[in-house]
């Protein structure tokens, strides 16, 4: 495994085990934490599937189109769960839509081989950019409509989330997303560090407030 | 390439964590202002509490001085002045405690209210005059119903008191009004908390529009000749409302 990818997997376990800590105290934090489990999971199950399913021909058959399958599955994840997480979160819906586009989109994709490489690659783009309007849109929701909505550890990592996929999907160098992979990742390291030095800011807050109060 | 996606996702995290700070710092403040607005509320309601029993035991303490020197003949009078201003108090508390003697439409007649507020005043020896020949509805809680008419009978039964004349309560319909003789013109602003030249605490007709305000009433004041009239009014709403 290259240095970067280690530091992701390790940062990203260390955010992980943060969140589930917070989690503890804070129960609105467990749909935070169970989020960046989820990543941290499937950046490994995405290791292995594609590990297993390396050699085999193109189009995909038989098993290795299963795993191709999976990995599709995996990849539309990050964007539905992410949609699904601030609806939850700063608009207070039920996850049901952002689910239904996880089915409705890969029930596309399972038109393989008709949808593949730039056209797959369109759609990868496509749920990007629906994932940044919608979770952006329930973010500026949630500020400005939902008086009653108290501010929490886990709006802020979701807004750090969401600051990071503009830059990721908006500024013009970063458009080839999965062509320049190792610039997601150092992005990708910047926030983990930003989530881990929040959740420790929180966590350190906390404890002087508990303090104080004994 | 490296430089310029770190430089801008350290611009964003920050550009985040501002947006998030400052969302936080407003919602402290709303929240602070709503607490504030509800001690504000709650400390109305104490000094209203405050002065509706300064009322009855302006009526209590005096008639219990009056009857430790009363004759075997006045002393009933005095028990009963004092024994009504004690149900007067049990009707506040009992008010207080929420209940309500609403219709099924959410309506209450004042009927009982002017009645019960004029028998506690009885023991002062002005005379009160009753006359219904309509009904005043209210919505709301009895303790603010309670609060308008006593209020203003108190006043009106302080300033007859000063010029030896009677108190006129008129009941009709969506209208009440309350006559008494005064010396000189009212102060220009009556109805002001603090407003009073006249040995009272000046809160009383202050509390009273605010407690008019609640049950859908309003209040105002007539001067003719050497007369003072309180006027309290449905207001149009209320009866447009009651009407569909």
């Amino acid at each position: 495994m290259a240095p970067l990818e280690l530091l992701h997997l390790g940062l990203y376990t260390c955010v992980a085990c943060l969140a589930w800590g917070v989690a503890r105290r804070e129960a609105e934090h467990r749909w935070v934490a169970a989020f960046v489990t989820w990543m941290v999971a499937a950046d490994q199950a995405r290791r292995l599937l594609i590990h297993l399913r390396q050699g085999a021909p193109k189009p995909y058959t038989g098993l290795a189109r299963v795993l191709f399958h999976a990995d599709q599955l995996v990849i539309l994840s990050w964007s539905f769960l992410f949609i699904a997480l601030c609806l939850h979160l700063f608009a207070r819906k039920r996850p049901w839509p952002a689910l239904g586009g996880w089915a409705l989109t890969f029930l596309i994709c399972l038109d393989y081989p008709n949808v593949s490489g730039a056209v797959l690659g369109a759609l990868y783009r496509g749920v990007a950019l629906v994932a940044l309007v919608v979770s952006w849109a329930a973010i500026f929701w949630g500020i400005t409509r939902r008086r009653e909505l108290e501010p929490t550890l886990a709006h802020l990592i979701v807004m750090l989330y969401a600051v990071t996929d503009v830059v990721l999907n908006l500024v013009p160098f970063a458009i080839d997303y999965f062509a320049s992979w190792p610039l997601v990742r150092i992005a990708n390291l910047m926030l983990l560090v930003g989530c881990t030095g929040a959740h420790v800011w929180w966590l350190v807050r906390r404890r002087a407030t508990a303090t104080v109060a004994a | 390439m490296t430089t310029e996606v770190v430089l801008f996702t350290v611009f964003g995290l920050l550009l985040g964590g501002l947006a998030f700070w400052t969302w936080q710092q407003r919602q402290q403040a709303e929240r602070q202002a709503r607490m504030n607005e509800q001690l504000a509320t709650m400390g109305k309601e104490v000094r209203s509490i405050a002065h509706d029993m300064n009322q009855l035991f302006s009526v209590i303490l005096p008639n219990l001085q009056v009857a430790r020197d009363a004759s075997p003949d006045e002393l009933p009078e005095v028990l009963r002045s004092i024994e009504r201003a004690a149900e007067t108090a049990n009707t506040l508390v009992q008010a207080l405690k929420g209940q309500q003697r609403s219709d099924a439409t959410g309506r209450a007649s004042a009927e009982g209210i002017v009645r019960l507020a004029i028998a506690l005043l009885r023991g002062q020896k002005t005379p009160i005059h009753l006359k219904v020949s309509g009904v005043l509805h209210y919505r709301g809680a009895d303790i603010d119903a309670l609060r308008v008419v006593q209020n203003l009978l108190f006043n009106a039964v302080r300033e007859a008191a000063r010029t030896g004349g009677a108190v006129h309560v008129e009941l009709s319909d969506a209208r009440l009004r309350v006559t008494n003789p005064i010396e000189g013109a009212p102060p220009a602003r009556l109805w002001d908390a603090g407003v009073s030249g006249r040995g009272s605490s000046g809160l009383g007709l202050s509390i009273a529009r605010e407690a008019a305000n609640k049950l859908g009433w309003r209040v105002h004041h007539e001067v003719a000749g050497s007369e003072l009239t309180f006027v309290v009014t449905q207001a149009a709403v209320d009866e447009a409302r009651a009407l569909n």
